[in-house]
This record gives C-alpha cells, sequence and structure tokens, in this order.
C-alpha cells in the first residue's frame, strides 16, 4: 500500500496527476493548488484528480478556485476528478452544486480507477 | 467623497457608520406605502446631518430619475424678502441643473435675472419664469409676504407640472423656527408649516426636536441621529490613527471611543491634535493630555469657542452650573439657578433662553436640562477655571486631565463591577410569580456538595422549602431615593406576590449587592441593612423584603446579621442556581427561554486578518464537542462561522476592524452571532449555472454555505455594523451519509 504523500504536495500516477490540498483550503492554499495544476496542464498532463482526504475546512474562496482548476482543466479537454470528501466537505461541494458537475469518489483509488491511472506511481 | 461637482462633502475614508441611513433616506420617495414620506433627522451639532444630508442630495442627483432633489440650507436673513429669493433661487436652479444634467450649475452662485435667462433658453423650464416674475413684482411693492408665497410655491408648482416632482432636502430646519427674519411673524411660520406639509415628500435636519412639537412640521417622522457607537469608533479611530502616522493602543482608544461621544468631528480633531504633538496614543494617561490639548487649545476648541458665544458671565454661570447638575444626573429649575447663583430670576430666564438657543440646554416643564454632551462641558469647565475663577491655563488644564485619569481608571472596573448587578437584574426579571428552592436564598441552609461547588440548584425538595417570589413589574437603582447612598448600590424591585394585583399583595424587593473579591463583612452588613431601613420608609404600605447578594459569599458575622434581620442572603454559586432554576421552570417568561434551558455563553473577538477565522471556528468546535454534537455536525458549524468571519472581514468598514463572534450554547442548540463593524453583509447569492461554460459561477458562495450547514440563519441590522445570527440544532442536519460514488 502506498503511503500517503504530505499534504500539499502531487503525484503522477500513470497520465494522472493526484493533488493533495492541506488541512485549510483557503484563499493561500488554493492559490498554490491553482498553480501546481497550471503548471502540470502546460507541461502536458490532461488527468487530474484531487484528493480530499487530509483537507478539514474548505472555505468559499476555495471552492471558487476549485470551480476555476475545473474549468482550466475542462478548457483544456481534460478530465478532473474528485476523492476523499469528508462528510462536510462533500455536503459544501453539494450545496455549490458541484457533485452534479464532476465525479466524486470515496478515495483515491477508485477515482485513479475510473480515470485510467496506474495504482502505482512516484510523487512529482 | 468626490462630490460629483455638488455640495462638498468629507472624502470617503473620513465618513462612515451612516451608510444604512442614507440608503433609506434615498429610498424615501419610492416608499409610497408609508403614511408618512417625510423624515426630520435631528441631531446634535456635528453629528455629521449635513454630510448626509448632501450625500444624500448627491445619491438622488446621479442615481435615479424619479424625483427631482433640491438641497437648502436655512441660514438667518435680513427679512422675509431675503429668504424669498434665496430659496427661490435654489429651488429654480437646482431644478434646472438636475434636468440639464449639469451638477456644477446646481451650486454657482447665480443671480435670478441669470437663472431667468436659463429658464427661458428651454421651453420645458419656461413656465417657471413666472416666479421669478412675481417675486420681482412683489419686491417693487415691497409685499414681503407675497415674496415669501411665492417662493414657497415653487416646488408644489413643479410638482403639479412634471413627472419629476421635487424632493426637498432641508437642512438646519430648525433655524426657521428661530430666524430673525421670522420673529413675531406667526403667519410666515405658519405659510411654510402648510407649505412643508403639503409635499409628498422630503427631508428636514436641525438639532432641535421642537420643530416637530411646535408645528413647523407635523406630518414627519422623527429620526434621531446618534453618535456612532463605542465599537464603531473605536475602529474609526483605529483607522485615523493609522492613516496619520500615529501609534495607538487599545487602552487610549477605548478611553477615547468612550469619551468622544461617537461624534466623527471629535474623533478627527483629537488624532490631529495627537499628530500635531507628534504623540502616540497608547495608554490612558496619553489619552488624557491629548484630549486635554485638543480641548483646550486645540481644533474642538476653537470651534467650541465660536460656538458657544455667551452675551456675559451670568449664562456662563448658569451654563456651568447646568453642565455640573448634569454630571450628577439632576435636572435644575429656574428657581434653583437663581438661588445657587445669586442671580435675579428675569436674569436666569434671559440666560435659559440664550443657551437654549444654542442648543446647549433644554428647558421643559420647569426644568432646565443640560443637553451639550461631555466634550462641551469639559471645555465649559476649563473655560471657566480660567475665565471665571481666575485659575491659570496650566492649572485648569491639570486639573481636566485628573478627573479624566480619574474617570477613566473608574470605567475600566466598572464594567467589570457591573456584571454582577447585570445578573440580580436578569434573575428578578425572572421572578415571575415562580416557587425556587429555599436553599437559593438563605445562606445559612447550605447546597449539599457537588451542587455547591458546580453552583447548581439544590435537588428537589418538598414544597415547605420553597420560597414563592414574586411577579416583578420594574426595577431601579435606589440612587434617586438616597442623596449620596454609601456603598454599593442598591437596587428596588417592585411587584405583586401569589398574582394578587392589589395593595395588598403589593410588595418591595430591596436587593443589595456586593461584588468584590472580598466576601460580605459584618460591617456591610450593618450598613447594608441601615440603608435598607430607611428606604422602606418610602414603601411603608408596602410588604419590603431585604435581599443581599454577595459575590464571594458572607462572613460568619454578616450571616448572623442577616439571618437575625430576617434578610435573603444569595452568593455567586446560589445566584448562578436560582438562574438556572428559573431557567429550568420558567415558561415563556423564563430565562432565555427558546433556548431551552441552561444556557453558556462565550465570546471571540478577531481581528481582520488572514487566518484569524480559525480561532472563531476552532472556539466554536470546542463549545460544539462539549454539546455533544456529532463530528458531521460539528464541520458544518466550523466551516460556517469561518464562512460568517470571512464575509464580515470583507463587509466590515475598515480593514483595521474587529470581529466579535458570541457562542451561546443552550440545551438543544448552539447560536452563533458574528458581527463586523461596517455595511452589510453581503445579500444572499443566487445559484445559477454559467449558461456557456455549463460550470458555477466563480464566486459568492459564503452566504448559500452557511444556509446549507446551519439550520437557521438570519441577519442583523445594527447599530454601526451588520451581524449574521446562526443556529445549529442538536440533532438534526448532521445525519450521515457517506460520499457518493460517481
Amino acid at each position: 500500500m502506498q503511503n500517503k504523500p504530505n499534504e500539499g504536495s502531487v503525484k503522477k500516477r500513470g497520465d494522472c496527476a493526484v493533488l493533495y490540498p492541506g488541512g485549510y483550503l483557503n484563499d493561500i492554499e488554493g492559490e498554490k493548488l491553482e498553480g501546481v495544476c497550471e503548471d502540470l496542464l502546460q507541461k502536458g498532463c490532461r488527468k487530474f484528480v484531487i484528493d480530499f482526504s487530509k483537507a478539514e475546512l474548505i472555505n468559499s474562496i476555495g471552492i471558487s478556485i476549485i470551480i476555476g482548476v475545473i474549468q482550466k482543466v475542462r478548457d483544456k479537454n481534460g478530465a478532473i476528478f474528485l476523492s476523499g470528501l469528508k462528510k462536510v466537505n462533500y455536503d459544501i461541494f453539494n450545496i455549490v452544486g458541484l457533485t452534479r458537475q464532476i465525479s466524486v469518489f470515496k478515495n483515491e483509488e477508485e477515482a485513479l480507477l475510473w480515470a485510467g491511472g496506474d495504482s502505482g506511481g512516484a510523487l512529482m | 467623497m468626490n462630490s460629483g461637482g455638488l455640495f462638498s462633502t468629507s472624502s470617503d475614508n473620513q465618513f462612515f457608520g451612516r451608510a444604512e441611513i442614507i440608503e433609506r433616506l434615498f429610498a424615501l420617495p419610492s416608499e409610497k406605502s408609508r403614511l408618512s414620506s417625510a423624515v426630520y433627522l435631528c441631531g446634535k451639532r456635528w453629528a455629521g446631518k449635513t454630510e448626509i444630508l448632501r450625500r444624500v442630495h448627491k445619491k438622488l442627483f446621479f442615481e435615479q430619475t424619479a424625483v427631482t432633489p433640491v438641497y437648502y440650507q436655512f441660514k438667518d436673513y435680513p427679512d422675509t424678502a431675503g429668504f424669498a429669493e434665496d430659496f427661490l433661487k435654489e429651488i429654480l436652479k437646482q431644478t434646472l441643473a438636475f434636468r440639464r444634467r449639469s451638477p456644477g450649475l446646481a451650486v454657482s452662485p447665480m443671480t435670478l435675472d441669470a437663472i431667468d435667462r436659463l429658464l427661458g433658453a428651454h421651453r420645458s423650464t419656461d413656465g417657471l419664469r413666472e416666479f421669478i416674475q412675481r417675486h420681482r413684482e412683489a419686491q417693487k411693492t415691497g409685499d414681503q409676504t407675497a415674496a415669501f408665497r411665492n417662493a414657497l410655491r415653487a416646488p408644489l408648482s413643479i410638482n403639479s407640472n412634471t413627472n419629476m416632482p421635487v424632493f426637498l432636502i432641508l437642512d438646519d430646519l430648525d433655524l426657521a423656527h428661530r430666524a430673525v427674519c421670522f420673529e413675531g411673524r406667526p403667519g410666515i411660520k405658519r405659510d411654510l408649516s402648510d407649505a412643508l406639509n403639503a409635499l409628498p415628500f422630503f427631508i428636514a435636519a436641525g438639532r432641535e426636536k421642537g420643530v416637530l412639537d411646535n408645528g413647523i412640521i407635523n406630518t414627519a417622522e422623527l429620526l434621531p441621529l446618534d453618535g456612532l457607537d463605542e465599537e464603531v469608533s473605536f475602529v474609526l479611530l483605529a483607522e485615523l490613527c493609522a492613516r496619520n502616522g500615529v501609534e495607538a493602543g487599545a487602552e487610549a482608544l477605548t478611553a477615547a471611543s468612550r469619551k468622544l461621544e461617537g461624534c466623527p468631528f471629535y474623533m478627527k480633531n483629537f488624532v490631529y491634535s495627537a499628530k500635531k504633538a507628534v504623540s502616540g496614543l497608547l495608554s490612558l494617561n496619553d489619552f488624557a493630555r491629548v484630549y486635554a490639548d485638543d480641548i483646550t487649545d486645540g481644533n474642538t476648541a476653537q470651534a467650541l469657542r465660536s460656538y458657544i458665544k455667551l452675551d456675559g458671565l451670568n449664562s456662563f454661570k448658569v451654563l456651568k452650573e447646568c453642565a455640573d447638575d448634569s454630571a450628577g444626573n439632576k435636572a435644575t429649575g429656574a428657581e434653583e439657578l437663581a438661588g445657587t447663583l445669586f442671580l435675579s430670576a428675569p436674569e436666569v430666564k434671559q440666560s435659559i433662553k440664550e443657551l437654549c438657543a444654542l442648543g446647549l440646554v433644554e428647558s421643559s416643564l420647569g426644568a432646565v436640562i443640560y443637553t451639550g454632551g461631555g466634550v462641551t462641558a469639559d471645555f465649559i469647565s476649563y473655560a471657566y477655571g480660567v475665565y471665571a475663577k481666575g485659575l491659570s491655563p496650566g492649572e485648569a488644564r491639570a486639573g481636566l486631565i485628573n478627573g479624566l485619569l480619574r474617570s477613566g481608571f473608574d470605567t475600566r472596573y466598572s464594567r467589570v463591577r457591573s456584571k454582577l448587578k447585570e445578573e440580580v437584574e436578569g434573575v428578578l426579571r425572572g421572578f415571575d410569580g415562580q416557587k425556587v428552592d429555599k436553599t437559593l436564598l438563605r445562606f445559612s441552609t447550605p447546597l449539599t456538595g457537588l451542587e455547591e461547588s458546580a453552583g447548581l440548584g439544590a435537588p428537589p425538595s418538598s414544597k415547605d422549602d420553597k420560597i414563592a417570589l414574586p411577579q416583578i413589574t420594574g426595577f431601579y437603582g435606589a440612587k434617586s431615593l438616597e442623596e449620596s447612598a454609601a456603598g454599593p448600590e442598591l437596587i428596588v424591585a417592585e411587584g405583586f406576590d401569589e398574582g394578587r394585583y392589589e395593595d395588598a399583595g403589593s410588595v418591595v424587593w430591596l436587593a443589595a449587592i456586593k461584588d468584590s473579591e472580598a466576601p460580605v463583612t459584618g460591617e456591610d452588613a450593618e450598613n447594608f441593612l441601615r440603608r435598607i431601613g430607611i428606604l422602606k420608609e418610602n414603601f411603608k404600605d408596602k410588604k419590603t423584603v431585604c435581599w443581599v447578594i454577595g459575590r464571594e459569599g458572607f462572613t460568619a458575622v454578616a450571616r448572623k446579621i442577616l439571618d437575625g434581620a430576617g434578610a435573603f442572603t444569595t452568593d455567586g454559586a446560589r445566584l448562578n442556581g436560582l438562574k438556572q432554576s428559573l431557567m429550568k421552570d420558567g415558561g415563556e417568561g423564563g430565562l432565555n427561554a427558546g433556548l431551552g434551558g441552561a444556557v453558556s455563553e462565550f465570546e471571540v473577538v478577531i481581528p481582520s486578518s488572514s487566518m484569524a477565522e480559525l480561532v472563531a471556528a476552532n472556539a466554536a468546535d470546542g463549545i460544539a464537542v462539549n454539546m455533544g454534537f456529532d463530528e458531521n455536525a460539528r464541520g458544518a458549524i466550523k466551516t460556517a462561522v469561518v464562512e460568517a468571519c470571512i464575509n464580515a472581514f470583507e463587509h466590515g468598514r475598515f480593514k483595521t476592524g474587529r470581529v466579535l463572534a458570541r457562542f451561546i450554547a443552550g440545551k438543544d442548540r448552539l447560536v452563533i452571532h458574528v458581527r463586523n463593524g461596517g455595511t452589510d453583509f453581503s445579500a444572499p447569492v443566487l445559484l445559477r449555472q454559467g449558461a456557456s461554460a455549463g460550470l458555477l459561477k466563480r464566486r459568492g458562495w459564503g452566504l448559500e454555505l452557511m444556509k446549507g450547514l446551519m439550520d437557521e440563519v438570519r441577519f442583523e441590522k445594527l447599530s454601526g455594523g451588520a451581524g449574521i445570527v446562526m443556529t445549529k440544532l442538536l440533532g438534526r442536519k448532521g445525519d450521515a451519509s457517506d460520499a457518493k460514488q460517481a
């Protein structure tokens, strides 16, 4: 079983990038995530999983940034999935309507299975 | 503010706390359902009335076309014809300016001839020239009344001949009430009153409420303009200090926000004085020095000197005496003033008239009440010392500073001292004819073990151990009954026993409170009983009950004395038990009804800075854990608190502002109040999807999240700010459901 990488880091699984936002997804953390995603998009990555298993708290600014990230990925004809949401964070995504727009999985492995990525891989 | 070429206003960063009033006045013409569409804004000098009216005028000029805004500031005039010409010019000029969308025209000084020419240049305004013609005819014949009535008819005539009726904004209307040109001419005042009352809507402002009482206008709603509240004043002072490079600290700013009456004019002058003296505002001492500088030799002193122009020393003496009486919460009569000051009755009467005209005192039902405010009182005290008593300026200033330091020191602790008094008042309110265990009111009957230490009520007991409390109809401090009270305050609570609303059922509870770190001593007990014994004389035909409350309890000697006198005795722990007992048993009348029982309150104050919201969120989480909320509910509460705080930061008026989060933990719910010192929380955001992208809009989800995560969310408009109140019920909306798979 793979060890979970540190919060805020990225892991490559086949052709899929898995991003791990930190404990409090606010404007600061959100912008870091957005920057990493943009960088990966520029390098040609087109499959993303954002795993929220380490995210305790998400605020509305963080949500806004996630929406922006999703839009950017889709603008580049990419695919993006979410995983590992705690109940309250799932509720938040539900309130803003994201759960109707994007696939949400219980954990990273299930999301990667759907995305067609490998179960192995190294930290970026 | 950029006045946009209209009547000058101060810059936006120096105007605050009045957004709600401005919006309300702006909306007045559209409020057709209201009984009265006229408002009289009443406030002290420098409260900001003119600023508000001019900003409303500006909004009406640029942001709507339903009405024609006309701003008019009353002055004193050489005669009625002078007023008539001035008023007519403004009505016509500003009407023309609005129609031509020319703000500069509204404020240009113009002659009547020039206005006549401009009106003639446009067909739509040509008809208004008849007012100028009638005015000239009245001038030729010397008929001032005709000129006056002609000017007053102008707005009404414009209303009946146009789809953009005139919306008059009248500043200093109370000057019309006292203007020399109107003196002794009741017919003129009546004409003015009739003309204003015939208008569909208008705003007027002044210092005196008498403008309504004396019938100049009798259809307007009175809107008092109070000073900014302490919290907004604090934030504003901090902002002013930051802008002026003055180092500021909480102690000095707190003292200033209490002293300066929420008056922006005083606050600006105060900070300017600090800047001029190159002085920080950190301690109470700093505050006292800078304040003394400002009111003895600074901008505030100059302003007060130019406004308080008294005819002679007599008026000065009367003013000083009234201001001193006001500090002791005493109203004075004219006769008493004459006796105290060795003046004749006509001299006092003349002085009172002069002071009333300046707005420094009010005379009502034979009493003369000082209305000038604390800052003016300090200035008067200083000036009296120097000019009437012959003190040197340094000596008078030192006396002022000493007084400020003493009262500032006292205030620092009085808020703590008043806490027990507030608790007792709350308990008295909750009496409501209920029965409580004797143990809570008799120290000689001890509580058992754990209940005592936890401050909980004693276990249920037999009927005989219960005391029936009265229904309290009202309570007040005993100050009005005691000339000079030696010792802590006594509360007099009047009511009826056992639901018997008759003389035989009347009862008075005399509650003596000792709120200090020391227990009630034998000496205290004797002092209380002595005072209560005298107070009882005021209530000879009523049953009286003596109740002594000591936060830290009683010494054995005190207990013996009070028990022997038949007094009820309650310490801090028992008072808490009494509170909870009343809440448990009380229905609607019980304390904290709706919170379902035992209540704890917590407060967190956070600065408007990054991540500060987590402090409030973690506090909420801790409270929620203790209350028994599950993990999901706690997550929802934390997120909602974060959102409320972020919203408060964003919509707070000042970057250096604070946000207050208050948590009220009830038996079955957690109620959270978050408030800022600024404009409204943002209006609810509609949940909609971007048509082209198929995705959601990016920003503004905070309120949707709060509403989705909490059981109840509502908004409060507060003086000087806005607040949001959220409720989370125990056992609802925290239902578990796992994240779904796609």
